[in-house]
């Protein structure tokens, strides 16, 4: 394994004498490997700390390192301080350098290893290289022929022409991480993990009351005298007629859709609300199982949904972040652990969101609070700051509140 | 108030649809112009003094204007009372506030005040008597009938109903000053203390002059409530308790029987910033319905009305500063056990846990004082020596409810709810108090902080730090109208510039796990819809777009304000689409209004007027209906 560079390194040095390169050549050897037991990055002390070189001979160092430097075996830094280092490269690596036939593709090749997984910019290749735009061109095709390094697309920068070494991947932050599949956001994926991450938190955040037809019989019962006082409490069937309108007002937001096509319909939709069986029930207060986000990577990572991408702690944090900056779920701190559970639990349903067909009935998705305003034509207007009272547009001849109010358009 | 341009249409709007256009017209110039005398008006209205006089007569008399006559040069200026003005629209939600709370009676005669604006006793004590023999059947059309027994009757109890408002703050005396502008009086007040006399030095401090200037405006301020304290001397502390025990009254009534009769040249109206703290709990409790069931909601309710009891308004003065709003109250879980209604089944709406799983130290956790910005890096809760070592009590009791709760839901699942609860009443009031604790202690935990859980005295004691329980729903408010207009990620973006202040826009979609493009698309809609903006900050010189780093932000009063005007401008909408609406019916409304038709409606139209009858009253309800509720929100960004 070592021919490459021990041949390599006598052809270069022909100039100086057969037994000088020959030792020059050992030194270079020894030092190369033991570099690479020693560890990373090592300044002219550490390599002479090595006893390598015989006597301490600072210049025969400099001669070796040079070599090891031309042979593209040591990289040279330079630290913040000023101070000197190398770092030992690869032989694999290095000897594609010798691949490199002219000097140009020696430096555009050497500007590409150095960028790493992040890949670098064409643009920026030829600013630091300061090459004619035919020179570089031809270079990078060259390389590319030779397979050393290939194009690839940075997320970041999608329209920047960008090159990375054929041999390594890129790196997440080029990729986009688990979030992308060929430098695109893949939505789809991470609105399916959503709902199935919204799913399970609903699932562990909640108590499943099947019964709770009794329960909400219950909360019917309950609902009439809400207001707290009703005169001798007896009397309670003579208020009731009267309560009724509280109630109705009341369920209102709750089955606006409903309410809004037919006001006479909220009594019924009350009864729907009672009817459906199984609810949802918060937790009482200093339950200390709610998902983490441990929990809930666990979870992905086991049900195997996720199938070739691997999705990390932090990965499973950021989809949780969206869900709460969506208003879906919210962290709760209990007993110094946060964990997480689905806002308005009592009026979320009992079906699951994932897995549905039709995204827009919206079945088993997150319940959020509605607006009056934005249920009411205004609040969705397209127009509305053009409505005015005889203007083009105005209550006069308003198609929304025709619509809203069930009128046919004539 | 802050008027703007569609509030004061929206005050116009309404006057004119109660009391008609001429004093709308009026009102509409003062709000233009601002503060002017009657030849002022008349030369912005065109109309002659008589009219104008007769429209200001109307105008003062419901309490829509503030008016000054200056002592020196005797000259009266208008103004708009705006904040009055807008109250109208509430008058339905106060009355049936009233009735619910307090009763038949106070409800009849709040309404009689709304339709008066303000009255003197001597002359309500008339009205009442004098109906009072004539029978039910036409009382005065506004659906208030004699035939139940819940309706006043005689003077006395006319009195009694009166003095019982009074004292719980729903009425208010009236004098001369009430029709001031309060920041008139402040300013007059200012400049008379800090007045000083030629050739004489300002002796006194700052701070001195502060004090005086405070405290005089709180004499002002308190002028209205007068009355009241005189009552509460001869009545003793009897109205505390009374919406809340079942069936308020009889021995109240009993004990205010032996009051004094009230002056009959009192002059009193109905004080809209006490309705408003009653119309708020009511919210609240609906907004902690809709957060965490309905058992909650209630629960929380009760703990509400005895909070608020001593509450005269909902948000502090804008002159006195934080003093104006009372100490804090504090309930206990006892209070709120004895008050509540006994029909709430408890039981319900908390699922069960297995034991082991319930950190009773974080549920029962007490914070003294209102928590900060962010419940989850609050740390606090390590404590080892929290105060709630000391309280055993409270543990083993909501320990042991957590086991019995299991039994009694079972049994719930068999009989009739109602009759659990109450077969073992005696035995099950434990278990009930217990059960109740749970759900304030649900409260407390939520991320709304609905509650605060304060201290240990009563089996726990619960306060309300209403301005964040606001702030919290305000930002629901607020998030489900950004939801609705723009969608799931409209909402997440702005939520995430809440959260971290102003970002470059290169960090949005990585945090929102969008398309690059999508949130510049949307970042533009929403900034043009004003709700989020950009700052450009060039890192040099020459200011070209990829040498500037854009921050987004979100500018939360901004929006307010933004949303508050909008849902003025669609309440204006919806009043003139009925307008519009009543214009197109006219012939069928004009008819209906008939003395011979009116209520008998049926057998004397034909069925196509009949239906057609029908269909625009669905329509107005449903047109009104939604005024009230946008009004709901209104009252959630402007006054709650």
């Amino acid at each position: 394994m070592s021919t490459s560079a021990a041949g390599a390194g006598p052809s270069r040095s022909n100039g100086s004498s057969d037994a000088d390169s020959a030792k020059l050549a050992v030194l270079k050897e020894l030092l190369y490997e033991r570099c690479r037991e020693e560890g990373d990055m090592f300044s002219q002390d550490d390599l002479l700390r090595m006893e390598v070189i015989p006597n301490r001979d600072l210049l025969l160092l400099a001669r070796v390192v040079q070599s090891l430097s031309d042979d593209k075996l040591f990289i040279t830094m330079r630290e913040a301080s000023g101070q000197v280092l190398w770092k030992w490269r690869d032989k694999q690596e290095a000897h594609k350098y010798k691949q490199c036939t002219t000097d140009e593709q020696v430096m555009v090749y050497s500007l590409i290893d150095d960028s790493g997984g992040d890949g670098i910019w064409t643009q920026t290749l030829q600013k630091r290289l300061n090459m004619h735009d035919s020179v570089l061109k031809n270079a990078i095709k060259q390389l590319q022929a030779k397979g050393l390094i290939a194009p690839f697309k940075n997320v970041e920068h999608p329209n920047k022409k960008m090159y990375i070494k054929a041999s390594i991947r890129p790196s997440d932050r080029a990729t986009g991480g688990p979030w992308y599949t060929d430098q695109d956001l893949d939505e789809a994926f991470i609105e399916d993990l959503q709902r199935v991450v919204f799913d399970f938190i609903k699932r562990q955040s909640s108590y499943h009351s099947t019964h709770a037809g009794a329960a909400k019989a219950a909360h019917g019962h309950a609902q009439v005298p809400k207001k707290g006082i009703i005169k001798g409490g007896l009397s309670d069937a003579a208020v009731k007629g009267k309560k009724r309108d509280a109630t109705e007002m009341e369920a209102k937001p709750v089955a606006p859709t409903t309410a809004a096509k037919n006001p006479l319909a909220v009594s019924s939709s009350m009864a729907a609300a009672s009817r459906r069986e199984p609810a949802l029930l918060p937790l009482p207060a200093g339950y200390m199982a709610y998902p983490t986000v441990r929990d809930i990577a666990r979870l992905l990572s086991s049900s195997g949904i996720t199938n070739n991408t691997i999705l990390s702690e932090g990965d499973v944090k950021k989809l949780v972040d969206v869900l709460v900056w969506d208003n879906l779920v919210e962290p709760i701190k209990v007993a110094g652990k946060v964990g997480y559970r689905v806002s308005r639990i009592a009026k979320q349903s009992v079906e699951s969101w994932a897995g549905r067909e039709d995204p827009s009935g919206r079945g088993g998705g997150p319940e959020l609070y509605i607006s009056p305003l934005t249920e009411a034509p205004c609040g969705r207007c397209p127009v509305f700051d053009l409505c005015e009272e005889g203007g083009p547009v105005g209550p006069s001849n308003c198609e929304y509140f025709k619509k809203w109010l069930g009128k046919e358009i004539f | 108030m802050f008027v703007t341009k569609h509030a004061a249409e929206l005050c116009a709007l309404l006057v004119n649809d109660l009391y008609g256009e001429l004093p709308s017209r009026i009102l509409a110039a003062l709000f233009t112009k601002g503060r002017s005398t009657i030849t002022q008006l008349g030369l912005y209205t065109q109309l002659g003094p008589r009219q104008i006089r007769n429209g200001l007569g109307v105008l003062i008399q419901q309490n829509l204007l503030y008016h000054h006559t200056d002592a020196d040069t005797k000259r009266t200026t208008y103004e708009a009372n705006p904040g009055a003005c807008y109250n109208l629209v509430r008058s339905g939600k106060i009355l049936e506030m009233i009735e619910s709370q307090y009763g038949k009676a106070e409800r009849d005669l709040v309404q009689t005040l709304l339709l008066l604006g303000y009255a003197r006793i001597a002359e309500l004590t008339h009205a009442y008597v004098s109906r009072a023999p004539r029978s039910n059947g036409h009382a005065n059309g506004n659906g208030v009938n004699g035939a139940d027994s819940g309706l006043i009757e005689s003077e006395a109890e006319l009195h009694n109903v009166l003095s019982h408002l009074i004292r719980c703050e729903i009425i208010e005396t009236v004098r001369p000053q009430s029709f001031r502008n309060p920041s008139d009086v402040y300013h007059e007040i200012e400049a008379e203390v800090t007045k000083t006399a030629p050739g004489e030095k300002a002796t006194k401090t700052k701070i001195d002059q502060q004090r005086q200037i405070m405290e005089q405006y709180r004499a002002f301020k308190d002028q209205p409530k007068a009355l009241k304290r005189q009552l509460d001397q001869f009545g003793g502390p009897v109205t505390k308790r009374r919406k809340l025990g079942n069936g308020l009254g009889e021995e109240d009534r009993a004990m205010e029987d032996d009051m004094p009769p009230l002056n009959p040249n009192v002059v009193v109206r109905v004080n809209y910033d006490k309705c408003l703290v009653e119309l708020r709990s009511h919210r609240l409790a609906s907004f902690a319905k809709d957060t965490l069931g309905e058992v909650t909601g209630e629960v929380y309710r009760t703990l509400l009305g005895l909070l608020t009891m001593d509450v005269s308004r909902c948000r502090a003065d804008p002159f006195l500063g934080e003093e104006s709003i009372a100490q804090q109250a504090t309930a206990t879980t006892m209070d709120v056990y004895e008050h509540l209604d006994e029909s709430i089944n408890v039981t319900a709406g908390i699922g069960k846990a297995p034991k082991d799983k319930i950190d009773y130290q974080s549920a029962e956790k007490i914070k003294t004082a209102p928590a900060g910005n962010d419940m989850i890096n609050d740390d606090s809760d390590e404590d080892p020596s929290g105060p709630f070592d000391s309280d055993d009590s409270d543990d083993m009791g909501t320990k042991g409810s957590f086991s019995r709760r299991s039994r009694s839901v079972s049994k719930t699942n068999g009989a009739r709810p109602t009759k659990v609860t109450f077969e073992d009443a005696a035995t099950s009031t434990d278990n009930r108090l217990d059960q109740m604790r749970a759900h304030l202690l649900l409260l407390a935990e939520s991320k709304h902080r609905f509650v605060r859980h304060c201290g240990t005295q009563g089996r726990g004691q619960w306060t309300v730090d209403f301005d964040q329980v606001m702030e919290c729903l305000r930002e629901t408010e607020l998030d489900a109208s950004i939801e609705q207009s723009f969608g799931r990620h409209g909402l997440r973006l702005t939520r995430i510039l809440r959260e971290k202040g102003k970002l470059d826009e290169k960090m949005l979609p990585s945090a929102a796990l969008m398309k690059k493009t999508d949130v510049q698309a949307k970042m533009l809609a929403m900034q043009m819809a004003g709700l989020v903006d950009v700052q450009e900050v060039p890192k040099d010189n020459t200011r070209v777009a990829n040498r500037t780093l854009f921050f987004w932000f979100f500018d939360r009063e901004r929006s307010q304000a933004q949303i508050l005007d909008d849902l003025y401008k669609a309440m204006v909408r919806a009043l003139q689409t009925l307008q519009v609406e009543r214009h197109r019916e006219r012939n069928i409304l004009s008819f209906v209004e008939r003395k011979d038709v009116m209520g008998k409606e049926e057998e004397v139209m034909t069925a196509e007027h009949y239906n057609k009858y029908n269909r625009h009253l669905e329509e107005q309800n449903k047109l009104l209906g939604q005024v009230m509720r946008l009004d709901e929100m209104v009252s959630i960004f402007r006054e709650y």
